[in-house]
């Protein structure tokens, strides 16, 4: 007799559901117990963070949904924050907790949460089921609002009971969403496209500024198409990373608090602003009343609550980007338009470049530079959050479109190494590496048993500066260097824990980027990224390296900081 | 160990401006599904916003939500949009309300043929 539980699986099967990560407590065990012969593999992480930032990077790199389970109370808390993650940078996410006993519900029972209640704000959707004929029903609509227009969180909250109970007669269901007014496809109307090539064709200094939902709606290959075609500077946010391709003459790079100088410069200077697919985050603003002071903005966007944040924008294009860009695209074909080669010259002029890492980031930024070097060109970069992660977005230059992840919109430390496994899972044949900071890995480092045990062979980089960098970098720039509580200089043996986690590593001193060293740290290199296992390196970086550029917060992005003074006063 | 550091150009520090308020009435059309009553008024609570009216009651098959809120035309886009994005959600509505319909919140049937420009907006016809 098929029970409750068993439905919930042939639901997810019929989704599309084959992998998901979880971790199970009381009151999801019919679930767990009815796993086997599912046709679902399921990887146990070693805490609920872990499973749930593994299901964000195994969606972010297949663009599936990715699925976590946790039991109810403290299990289901502690998929918060990946779910807030998945929230903030559009990720098709449905997590399954169980809840305690129907009967039980809002008596405080032992490990109930209202995990409905406490996800709310946090969900794209989420419902608490009360009826297990219901169940079909709610995974059906789960899963199509949770990849439907821009991605987000779903929560499907289970009692025990219904898992338990009988489910004869009961099958997967099919949902057919509501048709709303922002549904019926505002794009289909021509008026947007004569409204927007009119104002590139009256234009000086038209940029474009390229964000996830490029990715998201797979529409890379159209936006590359437009841009080679337009010949306007462009630039990505750090979600953006890979949509373009870095060697295109038009791209200046990353944009925002640590974009490059011409990235920054062209969006302070342009007069008409293309946003393709990006939230403009402040972290990519900079100020907002100070936000692309001279610029009509035109954004492409499948959310409309994403539109007007900063402020106004002229023309809204609502849609998928998949199909907005080509109609652009056709609609300039034929449309005279200025000659904008002057403009791409003086934005991408070698005087308003990246300036070469001096001082103490040197080091950091050179070593990663001779890293991402030897990476085959499908590798996939995972970072976690602070200097390391800034530094790899800096120095990225894959132009795989779902070669970069990073915890972008939360900025949560712990994504980075779990969400390497859902990554490696996604793209079992790619090389997969993910930075981390000293700081950050400890956060779910448990998640290296995860990794020994689903035999994912991950290249994991500590760059070790034995302090939690990114604040001190503010708390040396604005707070008089008054290191409070940031400095990690009594790290553990990371090597010595990843050995009793059955992976190797080994440990790389700053000393390995003296010029006699080259050969042997190149070897090393290339032996980690070429291991078929796992491998731990550990990077140790000048402990108070910098990241530069950066536009405080609060300031305009072309109020730039450009480095440390004085570099060769600066100690290592 | 001395770190210093050069800007490009002077910074600044900006202050928020304060914008004006209005009392706004706003009138949400929804399915009233589990949680989208609270989604609704979640938006409104996650911006400290005080909600002095609020009346819900059932109308041709869906619920209707009425708002009296004191707020900045900002907010009132940001509400706009946040709202009409919320699955479940038909329609979204904003007029200016005068004191008489603050206090005599049922608000006249022609309201409802004025979207307001952030509804526009929102729905990308503006
Ligand atoms: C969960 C969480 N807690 C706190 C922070 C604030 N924070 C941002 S960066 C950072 C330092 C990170 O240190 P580390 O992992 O060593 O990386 P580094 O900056 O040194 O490269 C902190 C504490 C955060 N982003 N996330």
């Amino acid at each position: 007799m098929p029970r409750g539980a068993e439905l919930v699986l042939r639901c997810l099967r019929q989704e599309g559901v084959d992998l998901v990560f979880g971790y199970p407590g009381g009151a999801i065990m019919p679930l767990y117990d009815a796993l086997e012969g599912s046709g679902i593999r399921h990887v146990l992480s070693r805490h609920e963070q872990g499973a749930v930032f593994a299901a964000e990077g195994y969606a972010r790199v297949s663009g599936k949904v990715g699925v976590a389970f946790a039991t109810s109370g403290p299990g289901a808390t502690n998929l918060v924050t990946g779910i807030a993650d998945a929230k903030m940078d559009g990720v098709p996410l449905v997590c399954i907790t169980g809840q305690v006993r129907s009967t039980l519900i809002g008596t405080d029972a032992f490990q109930e949460t209202d995990v409905f209640g406490v996800t709310l704000a946090l969900t794209k959707w989420s419902r608490l089921v009360t009826k297990l004929e219901d169940i079909p029903a709610v995974i059906a609509e789960g899963f199509y609002w949770a990849r439907s227009g821009r991605p987000g969180p779903v929560v499907i909250d289970i009692p025990v009971d219904l898992m338990k109970a009988a489910a004869s007669g009961l099958a997967p269901a099919i949902f057919l969403a509501p048709q709303k007014p922002q549904q019926q496809k505002p794009h289909a109307s021509q008026d947007w496209t004569q409204r927007v090539v009119a104002l590139l064709q009256s234009a000086q200094k038209p940029v474009a500024l390229v964000g996830a939902g490029v990715k998201l709606a797979h529409a890379s290959d159209k936006v590359r198409a437009l841009l080679d075609d337009l010949k306007i500077p462009s630039f990505a946010t750090v979600h953006g990373l890979g949509a373009i391709d870095p060697a295109a003459p038009h791209y200046l790079g990353m944009v925002g608090m640590h974009g490059t100088r011409a990235a920054n410069l062209a969006l302070h200077e342009t007069d008409l602003l293309l946003v393709l697919g990006a939230r403009l985050d402040d972290r990519v603003t900079g100020e907002p009343s100070t936000f692309a002071p001279y610029a009509r903005i035109v954004h492409f966007e499948i959310d409309p609550s994403q539109l007007d944040r900063v402020r106004p924008c002229e023309v809204p294009v609502v849609g998928n980007l998949a199909e907005t860009i080509p109609a652009l695209h056709l609609a300039m074909a034929s449309a005279p338009r200025p000659d904008w080669s002057e403009w791409l010259a003086t934005a991408a002029h070698e005087d308003r470049g990246a300036e070469q890492p001096t001082g103490l980031t040197a080091p950091a930024t050179q070593f990663l530079d001779d890293l991402f070097a030897m990476l085959p060109p499908d590798s996939i970069v995972v970072t976690d959050v602070g200097q390391h992660q800034m530094w790899a977005a800096q120095r990225f230059r894959g132009s795989n479109p779902r070669g970069f992840l990073t915890s972008g919109g939360l900025g949560a430390m712990g994504f980075g190494l779990p969400a390497a496994i859902g990554a490696q899972l996604a793209a079992p044949g790619s090389t997969v590496l993910c930075v981390s900071g000293d700081g950050g890995i400890q956060m779910n480092i448990q998640e290296l048993a995860t990794i020994h045990r689903a035999g994912a062979p991950i290249k994991i980089l500590i760059v070790d500066n034995q302090y939690l960098g990114m604040v001190r970098q503010w708390q040396g720039l604005f707070y008089e260097r008054n290191y409070a509580e940031t400095d990690l200089s009594d790290n553990p043996d990371f090597v010595g824990i990843a050995k009793a986690y059955g992976i190797d590593g080994r440990t790389l001193g700053l000393d390995c980027m003296n010029p006699e060293n080259t050969e042997a740290t190149a070897q090393t290199l290339r032996e980690f990224v070429r291991s078929p296992k796992a491998e731990l390196l550990v990077f140790h970086c000048p402990r108070e390296a910098n990241v530069w550029p950066m536009v405080p917060a609060g300031a305009a992005l072309n109020q730039m900081m450009l480095r440390d003074k004085e570099p060769e006063a600066l100690e290592v | 160990m001395t770190i210093t550091t050069t800007m490009t150009t002077t910074m600044t520090t900006s202050v928020t401006p304060t914008m004006t308020t209005s009392m706004t009435l706003f009138h949400i059309r929804y399915r009233d599904t589990q949680g989208t009553l609270m989604r609704l008024l979640n938006a409104v609570s996650r911006r400290a916003i005080q909600m002095p009216y609020l009346e819900t009651s059932p109308e041709s098959g869906l619920q209707r939500l009425t708002l009296s809120l004191d707020v900045t035309p900002k907010q009132t886009g940001q509400l706009m949009r946040e709202w009409s994005a919320t699955i479940d959600v038909v329609e979204v509505l904003a007029s200016a309300a005068n004191a008489e319909q603050v206090e005599q919140p049922k608000p006249p049937q022609e309201v409802w043929a004025v979207a307001s420009h952030a509804a526009a907006i929102a729905m990308g016809q503006a």
